[in-house]
């Protein structure tokens, strides 16, 4: 918090007061001298009072170079210290520099333009970090990429028998070979995916939408999927719920990640997504409650971690990049959301999660907007 | 079938690729160059060109351009090829100058290019 001198009221009350008398004061006895003698009044009274004039103009001359220099050191101290406290940003020999010279104010104004050269030269630096992982992202992107789409390419050409019969053995091997391109191909998109959320690129499409409506297709289409597990899948919509301010692809995805989790890790009953209004902190809640065998105390503390993964009971399984939680996060919290879970091993899991019902600032979305759309 | 150019510089993905569409029927040209490409046009004239976006000497979307600007090229059907982009995230497909191409990201699946291809051609 920024503190300015004049927060010290007693300092500027004094310092008014003494200017009344020293100035006002002193100026109303002279122009009351000048009118009595234009008026060609006797002037006796009125030497006394111009000499009382005189010496009330010199002690406030005095008393009121002394608030001036008070106030200035008190400035040029509070600039010195918010200056170290913006964090090293002035090097001690700069700072040893500024404080010598003429008077207060020089060493204010140099103080000030050195901390916004200073500044300007940081904002510099942040903006070629940006380009530079801008570079890298891209870099990564297509030198990952075009190899994999190389190996994915020869393997579809092999097992298609596009070059040649292959027997169901080879077939097979050729296949599970495909598969686990398939889960490189995904795990560089979610890696390239959190990158690009995280460096605030990934542009958001906010507004006001119905969290029922984008909610239950994505329930109906993961309904096939848990009953063919002999699972239930089954909302609790509160009729009261409607309206929130969202990004409607991005809460599909987070969506379908805790459904797809919620499923995975649930061998007996089922699933219920249930919403409702948190009037308190002005938000709808998102929940999803499993059956399933819970999490450990020490594993919820891992979960939103990137490439923390708990091992599915289940064998056949695909596995997980370990980045879904992770990108769930950063999207929730996009939305000046929560997100956490409650959850006790053997007795179930909880993911919850908030979006806001008005309208956000776009300060309040992220202070890196400036300069982060292309 | 018709007469595809194939741009790509990676030169595995262009001879798997030529591959899989000389199995379906079609004529291959590659090129591993933008350049190259816009100069053959001069002697002759492809049914669609598969374009990559990052090639060495002008990016995929600059060959477009150039295209677009003689009246004679300007018809000339384009399916960009990225790396930049992954499958979802192409799905909107890419847009230069006011006019969408579809566009495949890799890795993509044989049937994917098959399809986008004879969506084009058929």
């Amino acid at each position: 918090m920024f503190v300015t001198p004049f927060e010290d009221a007693s300092i500027l009350r004094k310092f008014t007061i003494f200017f009344l008398i020293a100035s006002i004061v002193p100026m109303a006895l002279l122009y009351y001298i000048y009118v009595q003698n234009g008026s060609g009044q006797h002037i006796g009274i009125s030497s006394v009072n111009f000499t009382f004039a005189m010496v009330l103009m010199v002690l406030g001359v005095l008393v009121g170079y002394t608030s001036m220099r008070t106030l200035l050191k008190r400035v040029v101290n509070i600039s010195k210290e918010k200056t170290a406290a913006l964090g090293n940003l002035l090097s001690p020999e700069t700072i040893k520099e500024l404080n010598q010279g003429e008077n207060e104010i020089v060493i204010l104004s140099r103080s000030f333009s050195a901390v916004t050269q200073q500044l300007e030269d940081k904002l510099k630096k942040l903006k070629g970090m940006y380009e530079l992982q801008k570079e890298f992202t891209a870099t990564v992107s297509h030198e990952l990429r075009t190899p994999l789409a190389s190996i994915k390419m020869a393997l579809d050409l092999i097992a298609e028998g596009t070059v040649g019969e292959v027997n169901n053995e080879q077939k097979d091997i050729l296949l599970r070979a495909k598969q686990e391109t398939d889960r490189l191909k995904k795990l560089i998109d979610d890696i390239l995916y959190l990158s690009k959320m995280e460096a605030d690129k990934l542009q958001m499409n906010f507004k006001m939408n119905d969290i029922h409506r984008v909610i239950d297709p994505i329930v109906e289409s993961q309904k096939y999927v848990a009953q063919s597990r002999g699972l239930y899948l089954k909302t609790e919509f509160d009729p009261k719920v409607s309206q929130a301010y969202f990004d409607s692809d991005r809460v599909i995805q987070v969506m379908n990640n805790l459904l797809s989790n919620a499923i995975k890790f649930t061998k007996d009953g089922g699933i219920t997504v249930k919403t409702r209004n948190n009037f308190s902190e002005n938000c709808i809640l998102v929940s999803i409650i499993d059956t399933g065998k819970g999490i450990a105390q020490a594993d919820i503390n891992k979960l939103f971690q990137k490439f923390q993964q708990i091992k599915s009971d289940q064998k056949t399984e695909e596995e997980g990049t370990g980045l879904g939680l992770a990108i769930c996060q950063e999207i929730i919290v996009r939305h000046n959301g929560k997100i956490w879970v409650e959850s006790k091993a053997g007795e179930g899991t909880v993911f919850n999660f908030t979006l806001p019902v008005q309208e956000m600032k776009q300060t309040q979305i992220s202070s890196f907007d400036a300069y982060s759309h292309e | 079938m018709g007469t595809i150019w194939l741009v790509e510089d990676d030169r595995n993905l262009a001879n798997f690729t030529r591959i899989a569409l000389i199995k379906k029927g079609y004529e291959v040209v590659v090129f591993h160059e933008a350049l190259k490409a816009v100069e053959e046009t001069k002697n002759h004239m492809p049914d669609l060109i598969l374009m990559d976006v990052m090639l060495p000497d002008i990016s995929g979307p600059d060959a477009v351009k150039i295209f677009k600007k003689d009246p004679n090229l300007a018809g000339i059907p384009v399916i960009f090829l990225t790396a930049l982009l992954s499958r979802e995230e192409s799905e909107l497909g890419l847009t230069i100058d006011d006019i969408n191409y579809k566009t495949l990201g890799k890795p993509y699946e044989i049937k994917d290019l098959m399809q986008a291809i004879e969506n084009i051609l058929s």
